[in-house]
């Protein structure tokens, strides 16, 4: 049993270790439960390549997703700042502040991300400021893992040092001419590692809030080596209690893309099914070359509505897996 | 790496260890598609108790369950032979016989099962002869551990040896006038060790044929310390193929008893659903007092129609778990 080390210095970017892949990156998501709607945006340095991933996907009450996708070029991993995307810690583990200022898509059909072209040149564009102020309601999980050998969420060919939080959020959102700011809940984290996105081989992860004192992070993940670990905790009265197991059963359209999920969860002193109905899709996908092969993975990024024993709320599902032939591995499991 | 022995001799009777609780059993199933009935029969030879256990369940075409329980008296482990119910190698590893000639309950309504006084007290009576010949169908799973610390499939305090397979199983039913053969598919079991029923905080246990060269024997089980251990096989083009993973969820009665089951089952080969509805359920109850708390846990004995790629199948379910304060301590999982 190893546990994790955590410092208020973890907050802040990392000296980068000397592998090429070495990524450093900082996500907050945010929903307002009301008027479902909401998103996450995602900063990835990746210093030794010099570049950032540079990630906005915004979940609009009308059915679009505003979104924008960049790589930014970086000199160094001296701060969490590239194409008009900024994060800062106000407060370690307590508060922290994400801004955007810049121009995203409006993309009415989803499908439009499976075609990478077509959405870049077709897609109509709009100014967007973001100022999502996050702070944080409940403990901090994960952190840098204390003995060599343990294991941590998602792997160590994924991220060395990982921690999350649910969170509170107010949300200052404008997107062209509408003002959609709300105050919402959501979820954070931070990793640092060597990371390529192929090293997962599939994953199902599950990030929703049902309020301040409530919410989930649940992760059933294969790497590389086909083992398949479950992992996360259930967010219960305001403590995080690990996950013990986890079954996921998924729901699937014709295009294998994930529209409903049963989930049934054990912790120490809880019990939960969880049903989560996918409000909305964004069909990512991210291409590596790995040696001589090009690797495929998609990443499904599905906005949730999940109901946990009569409360609802409301989250992301993040389906990660590689393609073989352009195929999902893990599907239809 | 999971490796048994076993040899023809484990077929028949082991010299009991010197625990107080040795138990050897076999249990025969069969079930026909075609009209959904069938049933079970198992014999528990516990020489250092003095008595054996002896169990008949059988859910008839017209949807009454015929049954028989009972702790006939033995005096050493020599032979399954008890109140009735015989047992036969007629070829080791490829043909057995099971049978029962004596007395069957007839129950119009399971629900009686939930209280064995009332059961025995008001259940009405027919004279039976129930005669199985089983031909195995697959290869054979399991057999004793070759290291002591080996993990079993059911862990070490349920079982020490165990080993299965799928059948071929034609069964002749008389009862109360009337009678029913049937030419179909089913499973068996042959199991020698220290057991108590209680020892098994909770489990799912499924069991089913989908054809000759198709079967399924999938078990999810869950330790006293909250560990969760998923085993079992798909069978495939006639050939065995170990689990590598099981998602399972259930749908219940409002009596807390499984009505639908939805699966996800992963294999070094292919990832496959698989939907099941319960029939018929038996509702049992095993007691045991240990160091002087009295022990309780729910047998539930489904009747299950399974649908796997388009085939339908049939066979058995059995979800045990200790009763505390009288609640199963699995549900709702």
């Amino acid at each position: 049993m190893g546990g994790y080390r955590l410092l208020e210095t973890d907050e802040y970017p990392h000296a980068p270790g000397d592998e090429l892949h070495f990524n450093e990156s900082v996500y907050v998501n945010a929903f307002d439960h009301a008027r479902e709607l909401g998103g996450w945006i995602r900063l990835g340095n990746r210093a030794n390549e010099g570049y950032a991933e540079l990630a906005v996907c915004l979940y609009l009450p009308d059915g679009r997703i505003a979104c924008q996708f960049q790589r930014p070029t970086i000199a160094d991993n001296q701060r969490f700042s590239a194409g008009g995307l900024s994060y800062e810690v106000i407060t370690p583990h307590r508060e922290v502040v994400m801004r955007f200022s810049g121009e995203v898509m409006l993309v009415p059909d989803p499908g439009l991300f499976r075609e990478p072209k077509r959405l870049f040149a077709e897609s109509p564009r709009a100014a967007c400021e973001l100022e999502w102020v996050v702070q944080g309601c409940s403990p901090i999980h994960g952190g840098l893992p204390c003995e060599p050998g343990q294991q941590t969420m998602f792997g160590r060919d994924f991220s060395l040092g990982h921690f999350n939080q649910h969170t509170t959020v107010r949300a200052r959102m404008r997107i062209g001419a509408s003002d959609l700011s709300f105050e919402g809940y959501g979820w954070r984290d931070h990793s640092w590692g060597p990371r390529l996105w192929q090293n997962i081989l599939f994953d199902r992860g599950f990030y929703a809030s049902f309020g301040p004192q409530h919410g989930i992070t649940l992760l059933k993940i294969a790497n590389r080596d086909g083992g398949i670990r479950r992992a996360g905790v259930l967010f219960v009265d305001g403590h995080y209690e690990p996950v013990m197991d986890l079954d996921v059963l998924t729901k699937w359209d014709a295009r294998k893309d994930p529209t409903a999920v049963q989930l049934s969860v054990r912790t120490a002193s809880h019990k939960a099914v969880i049903r989560g109905q996918v409000i909305s899709n964004a069909p990512l996908s991210n291409k590596r070359r790995y040696g001589e092969a090009m690797l495929h993975s998609r990443i499904a990024e599905a906005f949730t509505r999940f109901e946990w024993d009569g409360r609802i709320g409301f989250g992301m599902t993040e389906y990660v897996e590689q393609l073989d032939h352009g195929e999902p591995v893990a599907w239809p499991l | 790496m999971v490796e048994y022995r076993l040899s023809p001799a484990d077929e028949y009777n082991h010299s009991p260890s010197a625990d107080s609780n040795f138990n050897e059993s076999v249990y025969v199933n069969g079930f026909e598609l075609e009209r959904r009935f069938g049933g079970w029969m198992r014999l528990g030879n516990r020489p250092n108790e003095g008595h054996a256990e002896m169990q008949v369940c059988l859910y008839l075409p017209d949807g009454r369950i015929a049954c028989q329980f009972r702790r006939p008296d033995l005096e050493d482990n020599q032979r399954f032979s008890a109140g009735g119910l015989s047992y036969q190698v007629d070829e080791p590893f490829k043909r057995v016989a099971m049978r029962y000639e004596g007395e069957l309950m007839l129950l119009e309504d399971p629900e009686l099962l939930r209280n064995p006084r009332a059961l025995f007290a008001e259940a009405p009576r027919a004279a039976a002869v129930v005669d199985f010949q089983l031909e195995g169908v697959s290869p054979l799973h399991g057999g004793e551990p070759l290291t002591d610390s080996q993990e079993t499939m059911y862990g070490r305090d349920f079982s020490l040896g165990h080993f299965n397979q799928h059948m071929r199983t034609q069964g002749s039913i008389a009862v109360d006038g009337q009678q029913w053969t049937f030419d179909a598919l089913g499973w068996r079991d042959h199991s020698w060790g220290p057991r108590y029923w209680t020892n098994i905080y909770f489990y799912r246990l499924l069991i089913a044929n989908f054809g000759p060269d198709r079967a399924m024997m999938l078990l999810k089980i869950t330790g006293r310390d909250g560990v969760t251990r998923r085993q079992g096989v798909l069978q495939f083009d006639g050939e065995y193929e170990e689990i590598t993973d099981l998602d399972l969820m259930t749908e219940w009665t409002a009596a807390k008893d499984p009505h639908r089951i939805s699966l996800g089952v992963r294999t070094d080969r292919r990832a496959v659903r698989m939907e099941g509805e319960i029939l018929t359920l038996a509702p049992l109850r095993n007691h045991r007092k240990i160091d002087g708390r009295t022990l309780e846990s729910r047998i539930a004995e489904g009747l299950t129609l399974w649908r796997w790629d388009g085939r339908e199948g049939m066979g058995i379910t059995e979800y045990i778990e200790l009763l505390e304060d009288g609640e199963p301590v699995g549900y709702p999982l």
